[in-house]
């Protein structure tokens, strides 16, 4: 049965008529008594007042189109047909006869309606290919948000509710200062300015400026990735509190219809979970050329040291380089294979202390090996020095590139525990500080 | 049958009947429409509820429990002399002093009632709210959400028909916000949000800790937390009426509090006012321009900071032409009447919603650990509601599903509240190898889930019981303990409070006032036992006469 039919009204009733078909059949299916017929109406109801208000609201919004563009279209005199009106196309809009227009968009709506019926069953399967038909609704979504721009306008232009910003500057203030905020070194100050705006205790503000701030998030992520990394915990503490002023975790789904992906990677930042700073990791070629440059110090030693073992500890820095490589190309194979799945399979917060174990036994094989090696050195130079060679020169110049290399791989692996410590101290800050303001 | 509403708050709770086609209130033993929501326990061992628990939290706070309804739901306990009280026992306790006194008002048994409840109360609080009824001997016909009971005693004053309210209710524990439309006598709820934790106790804790804070670095003078709490209550009572109140803390030293620096000092609880404000707005789709009236109820809602952030925020005066305190207990009793099927209320009907969504946990994709939560009944939809979706299994070997149900907003379940499990068995092989969920929320608040495979076989969830609530046999236990506690007569009652509220009187007085006070409490005591009721009823008068005046500044 159509909706009309359940209501008993024709299909191009008035909102009144709507309104009084369901009341007196809601009287007569009171919803303690008759539950079942009582949803069957309400979902009657509901699909025709969702139908008459969002009727209403693209009328206004061509009709204030229409209204700006008037002179645009006069002037470029071209015919436009009333279907490519409807669907609210910028360039094609005209101003038409309310009457014809309201009826039309009746029909059109409702048809549509009809195709995705809210209480058809959904199916996960085809969420997917919703949300890439969601891209491409993208730009009309972006209406939605003008609307809103509009009546912000219209109620700023009434006496009582008087207001000198347009949403145009107000915009521009909120860019302005979260810019003034990310170029400043994060300052705090320019957060407070934005939460103590005297907007914020108007309606209309209040959810304008929210949007807005996100809205500049979303547009310069690459302004929340600084190159200190010290900088991180500002930003942290900076997203976690506009967060509580402005709740956007509990918008979410509003502010992904109005802003797109885009507000995922904003609120993960928030998220400690999921959010991982990213650490300036030295590429594999920066890590050779250290690694060279390392070498070629070691290089210049020996050179100076024997005039004629230039070639010979070209040999073994090439061998060193060689084997060096291939260690870590091992290595990063077991971590990525074996390692991470072992973190993944446990609970979730075990892999901070797995982290650490293996960090730890790590340095701990590396160390035994330094000693190892410089023993094997020591042992060596004493044998060989007694009389002088070229190959034992050479011998003792590849282990002492060996422990050199061990010796860096130790300040890397030092440093990458001492930067998870600091990573969790700043979620520590910012939660405890965040749990103060609460 | 008389149709009775329950106003069970957080610092007082009321009762209320509808007859003769209107809401009355009830009045207790001591003649007040207000009952505190305190219990407390005596020297003898005996529990004492309403307004001499009330007198005694001021001077024996280890014995009394307070703002217990906060805590709802929840496994935490009150020491009162030897038994451990949850929450549920103790508003039963309340809940059967209202009961007397509505028995004694009208002369018959009262036993169906309708208990308000705040509209963001999850279902847990919900269900321990029904357990503390079950546990004073009453039978509820229904819980309903505060504002809408609120909004049935403005919507039937008007006779304008077709409009839209926003109903803000500010109580002593919870504040909650409805959008309502009345139209053809049809009250309709769109949508309904609130914060469990934010009310008028809160604003009186940042009061305190502002006097505190005072006192300390002024004056250099430590206060006890209970006198404290007591000052900064007095203070905000005070400034309702008045633009600034001074704090008497020493001779020639005091602190002077205005409405501008509440203001200032209150900012973080104005500030969470803002999110429920927003959500409620944007969950019915509409803007403040479209709201006929906003309307005001909850006592704390007299607070001049509270009506002057609303007047700014929306840029318009909100109404307040009905008591906010008793608004509620009347709406309450009007929807008993509705419910009973009460001749002049035949016509009018009510929707609510459910503030929460409801729906499954699915699995997470990019993080095994964390199932995501996919609603199933959206939040603020109109109840009674039912909704279906379909679940796929994960992986082709899996031979069952696991439905886990949850009630909440966040997007990840651990963050939810989970109601119950349903396991299915599905088939290894075919096309038939998904789950259909059906969720069926009832008017009177029952959730029930029907599972049905591709293959047919169907299974049933009822949710009636959800951790941290009695079972059938905690209830029965309760019952029995709540047998054993001696409670104190009630004719005695406003005898006990009155010598509780001297003894408070006595601890905050110095010098002769003191002693003079104790020579009254002395006298009082000794009239007391003699049982000589008509001796003792005279000078209670005199008694209670010469305490107003001493509370009034007006003595010697």
């Amino acid at each position: 049965m159509q909706w009309w039919e359940i209501l008993g009204i024709r299909s191009d009733a008035s909102e009144k008529e709507i309104k009084r078909a369901y009341s007196t059949l809601i009287k007569q299916y009171r919803p303690h008594e008759h539950p079942e017929e009582f949803i069957e109406i309400r979902q009657a109801y509901e699909i025709a007042r969702k139908a008459i208000s969002s009727n209403n609201k693209k009328k206004l919004r061509i009709n204030r189109k229409s209204e700006r563009r008037q002179s645009d279209i006069s002037n470029s005199g071209r015919p436009v047909s009333p279907r490519q009106n409807t669907y609210s196309e910028p360039n094609n809009s005209v101003k038409y006869n309310h009457k014809q227009l309201s009826s039309f968009n009746n029909r059109i709506y409702f048809t549509q309606q009809y195709l995705f019926h809210p209480w058809t069953i959904k199916d996960p399967r085809a969420s997917k290919k919703q949300a890439e038909n969601k891209k491409h609704t993208a730009p009309l979504n972006k209406h939605e948000l003008h609307y809103h721009d509009l009546v912000y306008q219209e109620s700023s232009s009434q006496p009582d509710h008087s207001n000198d910003d347009s949403t145009h500057t107000l915009e521009q203030e909120i860019n302005d200062l979260l810019t003034a905020w990310a170029t400043n070194h994060y300052d705090e100050s320019y957060i407070d300015s934005i939460i103590s705006h005297k907007n914020m205790n108007i309606y209309y503000g209040f959810t304008k400026i929210s949007e807005y701030c996100l809205k500049w998030f979303v547009d310069n992520q690459d302004k929340l990735k600084p190159k200190a990394f010290w900088r991180y915990r500002r930003i942290i503490k900076t997203l976690a509190r506009l967060n509580t002023v402005f709740d956007w975790e509990h918008h979410q789904a509003r502010l992904y219809r109005l802003l797109g992906e885009g507000i995922e990677a904003i609120l993960d930042i928030i998220n400690p979970d999921k959010y991982q700073i990213p650490w300036p990791q030295p590429s594999i070629g920066a890590k050779r050329f250290m690694m060279s440059l390392i070498f070629f110090a070691i290089l210049l030693f020996w050179w100076k040291e024997s005039s004629s073992g230039f070639s010979s500890s070209t040999l073994y820095v090439l061998v060193a380089l060689a084997w060096w490589i291939d260690w870590g190309v091992l290595k990063k194979r077991y971590t990525k294979l074996l390692l991470n799945r072992i973190i993944e399979a446990l609970p979730a917060s075990a892999p901070t202390m797995i982290y650490l174990c293996i960090h730890g036994i790590y340095i701990i094989i590396l160390l035994l090996l330094i000693s190892f090696f410089s023993a094997l050195a020591i042992q060596l130079a004493y044998v060989w020095y007694k009389h002088i060679d070229e190959s034992a020169k050479m011998l003792v110049g590849f282990l002492y590139g060996v422990i050199s290399i061990y010796i860096f791989k130790i300040i890397i692996s030092l440093s990458k525990i001492l930067r998870h410590q600091f990573i969790c101290l700043q979620y520590k800050w910012v939660n405890l500080e965040m749990q103060s303001v609460h | 049958m008389p149709a009775i509403g329950i106003d069970l708050g957080t610092t007082n709770s009321l009762i209320a009947v509808y007859r003769d086609n209107k809401a009355e209130l009830i009045p207790n033993v001591h003649g007040d429409y207000l009952t505190p929501s305190v219990v407390s326990v005596d020297k003898e061992g005996q529990l004492l509820t309403g307004r001499p628990a009330r007198e005694r939290l001021i001077s024996h706070p280890g014995e009394t429990a307070h703002a217990f309804k906060r805590l709802i739901g929840t496994n935490k306990t009150w020491k009162l002399g030897k038994p451990r009280l949850r929450s549920e026992e103790l508003s039963s306790l309340i809940l059967k002093s209202l009961k007397q006194d509505a028995e004694n008002f009208l002369g018959e048994t009262v036993t169906d009632v309708v208990i308000s409840v705040p509209a963001y109360f999850n279902d847990i609080q919900r269900r321990a709210t029904r357990s503390a009824a079950q546990l004073a001997g009453l039978n509820v016909i229904q819980l309903v959400n505060e504002p809408t009971a609120g909004a049935m005693v403005y919507g039937l004053n008007d006779t304008e028909d077709d409009k839209k309210y926003m109903i803000l209710d500010l109580g002593g524990g919870t504040f909650d916000i409805t959008l309502l439309e009345y139209f053809n006598e049809i009250f309709e709820v769109h949508a309904s949000a609130g914060d469990n934790f934010l009310g008028g106790e809160d604003f009186t804790h940042l009061i305190a800790e502002w006097i505190n804070n005072e006192t300390k670095t002024r004056f250099n003078i430590k206060l006890t937390a209970e006198y404290i709490y007591q000052l900064a209550e007095q203070a905000k009572k005070s400034l309702s009426d008045n633009n600034s109140h001074s704090i008497e803390i020493e001779k020639d030293k005091s602190l002077t509090i205005t409405n501008e620096l509440m203001d200032e000092i209150c900012q973080p609880l104005l500030e969470k006012l803002r999110f429920p404000i927003t959500t409620t707005l944007q969950d019915a789709d509409l803007i403040p321009d479209d709201l006929d009236d906003i309307v005001l109820i909850g006592g704390s809602t007299r607070m001049p900071v509270f009506r002057e952030f609303i007047t700014r925020m929306f840029k318009r005066f909100p109404r307040q032409s009905e008591n906010p305190d008793h608004v509620v207990a009347k709406g309450a009793a009007i929807i008993a009447g509705l419910l009973t099927q009460n001749e002049s209320l035949r016509e009018v009907v009510m929707t609510d919603v459910m503030p929460y969504s409801m729906g499954v946990g699915v699995y997470n994709e990019s993080n095994s650990e964390r199932d995501i939560f996919d609603p199933i009944i959206e939040r603020n939809q109109t109840i009674p509601i039912s909704r279906e979706n379909r679940y796929y299994p994960i992986s082709d070997k899996q031979s069952a599903i696991n439905l886990n149900i949850y009630q909440g907003e966040s997007r990840y379940v651990e963050n939810n509240l989970k109601l119950g499990t349903l396991r299915l068995n599905i088939p290894k092989k075919g096309d038939d190898r998904f789950v259909d969920v059906r969720f069926t929320y009832d008017a009177s608040g029952i959730l029930e889930v029907i599972a049905i495979t591709g293959t047919g076989t169907e299974k049933r969830l009822v949710i009636e019981q959800t951790p941290g609530e009695m079972s059938k046999e905690e209830i029965e236990a309760a019952l029995e303990k709540l047998n054993n506690i001696k409670i104190h007569p009630r004719n005695m009652d406003k005898y006990r409070a009155i010598s509780s509220r001297a003894e408070r009187l006595y601890e905050q007085s110095t010098g002769e006032n003191r002693q003079a006070l104790a020579n009254f409490i002395q006298e009082f005591e000794i009239l007391l036992q003699t049982q000589d009721i008509k001796k003792i009823e005279k000078h209670f008068e005199d008694f209670k006469q010469a305490l107003d005046d001493y509370e009034h500044q007006e003595w010697f």
